[in-house]
């Protein structure tokens, strides 16, 4: 006797949860053995980007042995497993800020860094969000270890307009912000001003057709330097200081 | 056999796939991704890619089970079938294309709900052998692609004045050429993709009426007859 797919319903049940299974097993087995891979490359990223927001090499010309030895040996605070939640902090409360610490010179990887002692520190990094045209921007930002200056800033996520807003991640636009000055603005001020006019070390030029984004970008940048000036000052990391 | 329609072989359906019945140009299907992913050509690229693998490869498989697949559940199999080649696609661009997966991940999951993969399964590869099934999917996706690709090369020259990012004519550009913002943003897309379609249908039109036997010259009287309501 012939079972008929359509007129028996313990079939139609039996065939969907098999097939679904099947289905699912095969992905299942595709996403576990191509984990490690995928691990690797999404670490690879962060260091890329850590190694671009604190000026340490050009990763685009950099093996990525090299890469991960330089992250190892002259960054401190980075966890491997949540990158975007760096073990240092300071602050506390609502005032608390994670960050990163590189150094010029390289040191024994795992050594707690003494943040008193800055002779050897190159730069702070933090991270940045907020939410861009679309959707959440996360990034780093760096700054000098007196906090006057910016190092650098890298975005790593982002949802914006591939060729408009999408432009936060080029160089043209990230260059901008090394040396830019983030003393404590004279009240009214912003500590970096994103616009298409303007002059002066605290300007970057906005991004042409992409107003939304560079706006978006200018007021969490300017809410999380607020946020770490407040913190380090409290921590002593920094001198509080205005323009 | 009267209503039954002509089974297609393998090179009929990839060729009728390509032009006659392009889902973008004659269907009309798969625009929505037509509209997000076309300012960049070797994002645009990715897109097909993953496309012409998810087309192909769920009509092959439908092929394959279409004498089990109980006809209340073959939609429900079909979308079970076309998301897990989408997602094959997702974790080999995941794996393999890091930086790549970071700007084209939304675009990709856009592939499960795209009309051509499930319009093809539910009209062809459920009812046709699978080496005819596999050339329907693949032809559709080529002929997605090759829309696509037009109208991304077309966004891209003018939007950006690059090919593939590089720039087109280095320096007379740089010099010359203006951003053309609306080329880069979704409207654009509309504006490219409607003169294409204009474009392929007016092709066809011109093809059909050089094909068709040139029409008796009509009688005096009739002529006036046909005139006299104006």
């Amino acid at each position: 006797m012939r079972l008929d797919p359509n007129k028996n319903p313990a079939y139609v049940i039996l065939f969907t949860a098999l097939v679904s299974g099947l289905f699912t097993a095969g992905i299942m087995a595709l996403h576990v053995a191509t984990e490690p891979v995928v691990r690797a490359n999404e670490r690879l990223l962060t260091e890329k980007a850590l190694v671009r927001v604190f000026a340490l090499g050009d990763p685009s010309n950099m093996t990525a042995e090299r890469i991960a030895e330089t992250i190892r040996t002259r960054v401190a605070g980075l966890d491997p497993d949540r990158p975007d939640e760096p073990l240092i902090e300071i602050g506390s409360g609502d005032r608390k800020v994670r960050l990163l610490v590189a150094y010029k010179e390289p040191v024994a990887p795992g050594v707690k860094p003494d943040l008193k002692n800055k002779d050897n520190v190159l730069a702070y990094a933090f991270p940045i969000r907020g939410v861009g045209f679309w959707a959440m921007i996360n990034g780093w930002l760096a700054v000098t270890p007196d906090g006057t200056k910016t190092v650098g800033v890298v975005f790593t996520d982002h949802q914006e307009t591939p060729g408009l807003g999408g432009r936060i991640t080029e160089s043209e636009f990230r260059d901008q912000f090394r040396g830019k000055n983030v003393t404590a603005p004279p009240p009214g001020e912003k500590f970096i001003d994103i616009s298409r006019t303007g002059e002066g070390d605290r300007h970057v030029d906005a991004i042409t057709g992409a107003t939304g984004t560079s706006t978006a970008v200018e007021k969490f940048i300017n809410a999380d330097l607020m946020r770490f000036r407040a913190a380090a000052t409290k921590a002593g990391l920094i001198q509080e200081g205005k323009e | 056999m009267p209503g039954v329609p002509e089974q297609l072989g393998p090179r009929k359906a990839l060729l009728t796939q390509l032009w006659v019945e392009n889902p973008v140009s004659r269907q009309v299907l798969g625009i929505c991704s037509a509209l997000a992913v076309t300012n960049r050509m070797f994002n645009t690229l990715l897109m097909c890619g993953g496309l012409i693998w998810a087309t192909s490869m769920s009509a092959l498989t439908l092929s394959l089970m279409r004498n089990w697949v109980p006809k209340r559940v073959r939609i429900m199999v079909s979308v079970l079938i076309a998301a897990v080649f989408v997602i094959v696609v997702d974790i080999v661009f995941r794996a393999y294309f890091t930086e790549v997966h970071k700007d084209i991940a939304a675009y990709v999951g856009l592939i499960i709900t795209n009309c051509i993969v499930l319009g093809r399964m539910e009209a062809f590869s459920g009812k046709n052998p699978p080496l005819a099934s596999l050339a329907d999917g693949f032809g559709a996706g080529m002929g997605y692609s090759f829309m696509l690709m037009a109208v991304a090369t077309v966004r891209e020259v003018m939007g950006f004045g690059t090919v593939f990012g590089y720039p087109l004519l280095k320096g007379f550009m740089e010099a010359h050429q203006a951003q053309w913002v609306i080329m880069i943003m979704p409207p654009g897309a509309f504006f490219v993709l409607a003169i294409l379609v204009w474009l392929v249908r007016w092709i066809d039109l011109k093809r059909a009426a050089a094909k068709a036997p040139a029409e008796p010259p009509a009688a005096p009287g009739a002529r006036r007859e046909q005139e006299a309501p104006k």
